[in-house]
């Protein structure tokens, strides 16, 4: 008898969905060991987590409500990375096109009409998303700056930048001294659906993963980044303009997510305040990887990911777990996914002949 | 906007760029190794997160130093030794697990870090090295420092050597720059991987355990506040050379430095504006050193960031 | 006199995932002191059992025995330990390490820190000794390619290696170099030294072993005394039939100037000079084949050309418009097609499908798009299928991912992508590298054919053989220069050789 580890040829829809199940599974079992060794019961603490998330009312209202801003930053990212591009600074973005929403909402127009301001709100934050986008693409595609390191900063700098506002200059003066603004009015606010408090930012979402999915798929340009994401040699030697997509992609990769805070700010905070993400840019980066970068999956990662930051508030509520446990999951999940991948790139059979019989026609690749 | 420039000031706040700078010293020290290795490694962060929670929690519970700094270097081996497995043996992407690496260590010392908070435990202290700090100016600036401190002088140096004038260091060179042409020679490729990536790791968490043990002697929540990712940077900056680090280190101490005496002073800069500094500065740095003529003189490890496998041609 | 064997390999067999059969049960016997060649086609598995003998794979099944011992190699380290090197096709080197620092690589008896004065006598010493004088200082980037692989050898040398591997060693050398390098394997043979040396070259075969296996398909089919064997068994023995390339070229009248270049200069990527003023003419219905040793310019002139690289002087018309500031994709446009020598790096986006490859630079245009952003699925489709049946790719369908095709087939595809928009000017790099002899035919078949109709094909290869199967014209690139024209004929052979190791003729080096 002999064990054989082969090289698969290619990997089954089956197959992928398998291996995404079966890291969710494991990273759950581990925190469920973690949370043993601090004495907490995990079946309790998992029914908790995933019945509020999931299985109340207001839960999936809850759920629904924070994986908007996930998917759409996630959308954003999944251009960027499928060029290869890093763009860890979906959290900046968002911040920053949360800060020229405020701006518009707030400062500049705050008695327009709804059917301008609102517009006027979104592509406000598209815009500034899209001016932090294309600097890092030209550092990126023209000087060779890496994106990773130079995202990340523009994290920091935007976050202190919307500190800054908001302790000085921005801060609300009937707001008791807290770091805030004043609240958007009536008319920058994006209207609700359904008779709950989920805002039209849905739509938003599940448009623009049409759209997404239709520009990589379907348009020259998209074609262009995935052949640059495949072969970046192949891509010059076709003509294509790296450098031009590259500043392209990271550009729209930085407009939907600082559209996704205007977003944010529009239907779901009305003003701008200290903290008000709870890193959403990051943990959409986990949405994006772990929905394959599938605009369609995303939008199914992106609820579920949410379902988690709302039962991890609950659990932190009423069982004083701390809410860094739903990153601890996260982070599990990506590390079990990482390594689950891999292994389904090979194949484990187990024979019983002696010789290894191969017919000359079976395989293309001789 | 006035500023003082008194000289007992500028030697205070350079000896708190020492201080500062420390930590991040470490760090790039740790990540300049792996990277040599031809691994990139982005989880400092979490890391050094790690390393400064293990080195707190055992400082609590034990009161001894020694053995605090053994097990956050403990930690943070174990950590490294996870990513090395995977982008090693597994060959996973590596900037996707680097990320992982960061979010779990973020996470897991948030998590085990809450019951932390507040409390106290045995620190480094400072204490001056008789004759040498009585030199003019730099004798306090560069003399009245913890242990760590005095440690890491030796340290930039003694592993510039290494890199460069040693065997081993020859074969670690050799396997960031052309992993082929090393196997050839019989080096083992995946061994040396594993071996620098953990010590890599190791004094990364090392860096980490400074934060809480010498630098604010507490635990606080996501205390390395970017240095994990200005260490990165710092890694091109100083052209992957040992000596160079010690040069970057101590110019972001400075700024964080300059920063914390500006704010004291009352300067009308808003403190917030004054926090972006460090990072405004890496990015002009990283600007700086990322044009491609001089990524070319530089000596990168051309292979950093790719995975190796003998059988794949 | 009969010589005891220094290695015999007995019944290896060695599978790769995906069914390919490396090794099948294959057999070999190395006497000392003596040369031996491993004769066999690309894939004939030549190099897998190199390979294994020095310890970078393992065999499935089977044994080595090493003077007289038998032995486990489980790693390059065993094989160095035994006494085995090698020196490979793409050379093993640090290119910014010292030619010493490099030698001394993984060897652990050199201490914790090397005395690098030492070595560097103990190097000096050893290259007198073998006539392969270096200076043991100098950074390896520096190096030609001849000198680089007398580094490789000083390496083996060095460790007293008694059985030294060379893996297809002449396929970067002038013949004049290859030469030189067959009197150095000679010095070795005198010391004692025993040498396996992998080729497909008959000429060598002949010229300097004492002993040959064929290698076909995986297996041994022959075992030859040098002396009492000739080319035409050993070529059947190889492919089972003798190669001769039975091409003729019609006569073509030549029409006008497809492609001209005047004066190139054009620096390489370590901004080093890498053409010095080129200059030359391309006719309709001609082929013009640019000979030379790989890296006296060849790549930066494709890249010159193909608009991937920009010359800092001189100027390039393709049908007497200027393109010198032309893109790439304006070239393509213009009708300039280009085959590359990286398959799988630069031909084809590994990734993608078949028929998206098939459509990689036309996309953009009408017929494959609609408004001129929306990609016309059925228009593809359409056209992938038709080109996978008029060049005979042998692939499950058009959507299969293209890096799984075989070697031929991604050069079918490429050739098919290429000539489809009929392009008038046709630049063809190695285009027949790594594969088997159908595979050649096909491809020198539809060269030709393009030649016939009037197109103008500039064809920039190593190999000789090709070179003068195809063209009408040879040129010879030396370092950076075009040193003289020849006709594409037997007799230049010599007179070609000399000029690509720089000896330059009284002729005019711009006489066309």
């Amino acid at each position: 008898m002999q064990i054989n580890i082969e090289k698969k040829t290619d990997k089954t829809f089956y197959s992928q969905v398998l291996v995404i199940i079966i890291s969710i599974l494991s990273a759950l079992f581990f925190i469920a060991i973690l949370l043993l060794l601090l004495g907490h019961n995990p079946i309790e603490v998992y029914k908790e987590l995933f019945s509020s998330a999931f299985l109340t009312g207001w839960g999936i209202v809850d759920t629904t409500i924070k994986s908007i801003p996930l998917l759409l930053i996630a959308l954003g990212l999944s251009i960027a990375f499928k060029m290869e591009l890093w763009n860890i600074g979906g959290e900046g973005q968002f911040y920053l096109g949360a800060i020229a929403a405020t701006w518009i909402a707030v400062f500049l127009f705050p008695e327009l009409n709804s059917w301008l301001l609102i517009p006027l709100i979104l592509i406000s934050g598209f815009i500034a998303g899209a001016i932090l986008g294309a600097i890092v693409g030209v550092l990126k595609a023209y000087l060779g700056v890496n994106e990773i390191v130079s995202t990340l900063m523009f994290n920091y700098i935007a976050i202190y930048l919307s500190d800054f506002l908001v302790y000085g200059h921005w801060r609300d003066p009937e707001g008791y001294n807290f770091p805030m603004t004043k609240a958007f009015s009536e008319q920058a606010r994006l209207p609700k659906l359904f008779n709950t408090n989920i805002h039209f930012g849905l739509i938003f979402g599940l448009i623009l993963a049409l759209l997404v999915y239709y520009y990589i798929n379907k348009t020259t340009n998209g074609f262009e980044m995935k052949i640059i994401g495949d072969s970046e040699r192949t891509a010059r030697y076709a003509g294509i303009n790296v450098k031009k997509n590259i500043v392209l992609a990271l550009l729209i990769s930085g407009a939907i997510a600082g559209f996704a805070g205007a977003v944010q700010m529009a239907g779901v905070q009305y003003q701008l305040q200290h903290g008000f993400s709870p890193g959403y840019g990051y943990t959409a980066i986990i949405v994006a990887w772990l929905g394959k970068l599938n605009p369609l999956a995303i939008i199914l990662v992106s609820f579920i990911m949410g379902g988690l930051l709302v039962g991890g508030e609950q659990i932190q509520l009423f069982l004083h777990i701390p809410l860094s446990i739903v990153n601890v999951l996260q982070a599990s999940i990506l590390f079990f996914l990482l390594a689950g991948e891999v292994l389904n790139n090979y194949k484990i059979s187990i024979s019983f002949n002696s010789e290894l019989k191969v017919k000359d026609g079976d395989n293309p690749g001789i | 906007m006035v500023i003082i420039l008194e000289y007992n000031l500028i030697i205070v706040t350079l000896a708190a760029a020492v201080r500062s700078g420390t930590p991040i010293l470490f760090a790039t020290l740790g990540e300049i190794f792996t990277e040599r290795a031809g691994i990139l490694n982005l989880g400092l962060e979490g890391l050094m997160l790690i390393g400064a929670l293990s080195g707190f929690v055992s400082a609590y519970y034990t009161s001894s130093l020694l053995l605090s700094l053994i097990f956050a270097m403990l930690a943070g081996g174990i950590f490294s030794l996870i990513f090395a497995f995977l982008t090693i043996s597994l060959k996973t992407n590596q900037v996707v697990s680097g990320l992982a690496l960061t979010m779990l260590g973020t996470g897991i010392s948030a998590f085990f870090g809450q019951y932390f908070i507040g409390e106290t435990a045995v620190h480094f202290n400072s204490f001056a090295i008789p004759i040498l700090n009585e030199i003019p100016f730099l004798g306090p600036v560069l003399f009245n420092h913890d242990i760590l401190v005095y440690i890491s002088y030796f340290l930039a140096p003694l592993l510039w050597y290494f890199l460069f004038y040693t065997r081993p260091g020859l074969e670690l060179r050799s396997v960031g720059e052309n992993p082929v042409a090393a196997d050839s020679a019989g080096i083992n490729v995946f061994k040396i991987r594993y071996v620098y990536v953990i010590a890599g790791g190791m004094l990364t968490a090392l860096g980490g355990a400074y934060l809480s043990l010498a630098y604010t002697s507490m635990w606080i929540e996501n205390m390395s506040a970017g240095r994990g990712w200005i260490a990165i940077a710092l890694v091109i900056f100083a052209s992957w050379n040992p000596l160079k680090a010690v040069f970057g280190a101590y110019l972001f101490g400075g700024v964080s430095a300059l920063r914390l005496r500006l704010e004291a002073l009352g300067t009308a800069i808003p403190s917030h504006i004054l926090m972006m500094a460090p990072y405004i500065l890496t990015l002009l740095v990283l600007i700086l050193s990322s044009s491609e003529k001089m990524k070319k003189k530089l000596g990168a490890p051309t292979a950093v960031g790719t995975a190796y496998s003998r059988e794949d041609k | 006199m009969k010589k005891e064997l220094i290695l015999e390999m007995k019944n290896i067999k060695k599978n790769f995932p995906g069914g390919v059969i490396a090794n099948d049960k294959v057999d070999l016997k190395i006497k000392k002191g003596e040369i031996h060649a491993l004769l066999g086609e690309n894939g004939a598995g030549k190099s897998t059992l190199m390979n294994i003998l020095y310890g970078l794979y393992q065999q499935d099944e089977g044994e080595i025995i090493f003077n007289h011992k038998k032995v486990d190699i489980s790693s390059p380290n065993d094989a160095i330990e035994l006494g085995i090197g090698m020196v490979h096709q793409h050379f093993t080197l640090v290119p910014s390490f010292s030619v010493a620092e490099n030698i001394i690589l993984g060897l652990k008896d050199e201490g914790l820190k090397p005395d690098m004065r030492a070595i560097n006598k103990k190097i000096e010493v050893l290259g007198n000794k073998y006539g392969l004088k270096i200076d043991p200082e100098a950074k390896v980037w520096q190096l030609s390619v001849g000198e680089k692989q007398r580094v490789e050898i000083l390496k083996l040398l060095y460790r007293e290696t008694e059985l030294l591997i060379m893996d297809e060693p002449t396929a970067v050398l002038t013949p004049q170099e290859s030469d030189f390098l067959f009197k150095t394997l000679k010095k070795m043979v005198n010391e004692g030294k025993s040498i396996i040396f992998i080729t497909h070259k008959m000429e060598e075969v002949m010229n300097i072993t004492d002993r040959v296996s064929v290698l076909k398909k995986g297996k041994v089919v022959g075992n030859y005394t040098t002396s009492n064997t000739n080319s035409n068994e050993l070529a059947n023995a190889m492919v089972g039939r003798t190669i001769i390339f039975d091409i003729k070229k019609d006569k073509i009248k030549k029409g006008t100037t497809v492609l001209k270049l005047e004066k190139i200069k054009a620096l390489n990527d370590k901004k080093l000079s890498a053409l010095k003023g080129i200059s030359l003419e391309l006719a309709e219905g001609e082929i013009l084949g640019i000979a030379g040793v790989a890296g006296n310019g060849q790549r930066e002139l494709a890249e010159v050309i193909s608009g991937m690289r920009a010359p800092y002087s001189g100027r390039i018309f393709l049908k007497n418009k200027e393109i010198t500031d032309y893109s790439t994709r304006k070239r393509i446009r213009e009708g300039l097609s280009f085959i590359p020598e990286d398959r799988l790096d630069m031909g084809i986006s590994p990734g993608m499908c078949v028929k998206n490859n098939l459509i990689l630079k036309d996309y953009f245009n009408d017929i494959f798009c609609n408004y001129g952003f929306i990609l016309a699925e059925d228009k593809i489709c359409g056209f992938a299928e038709e080109m996978v049946k008029k060049y005979n790719i042998l692939t499950p369908d058009i959507d299969t991912r293209s890096s799984l095709l075989s070697g031929g087939n991604i050069q079918k595809l490429i050739l098919a992508r290429e000539l489809s928009s009929n392009p008038d000017f046709i630049l063809a790099v190695h285009p027949t590298r790594g594969l088997d002899i159908g595979a050649i035919e096909f491809v020198y078949d539809i060269l030709l054919k393009e030649r016939n109709k009037g197109k103008g094909i500039l064809l920039i290869a190593g190999d000789m053989d090709e070179i003068f199967t195809l063209s009408d014209r040879i040129a010879v690139l030396y370092e950076g220069e075009i040193l003289g024209y020849r006709p594409a004929d037997e007799s230049y052979l010599e007179d070609i050789g000399l000029l690509m190791a720089g000896v330059r003729g009284e002729e005019n080096a711009n006489k066309y």
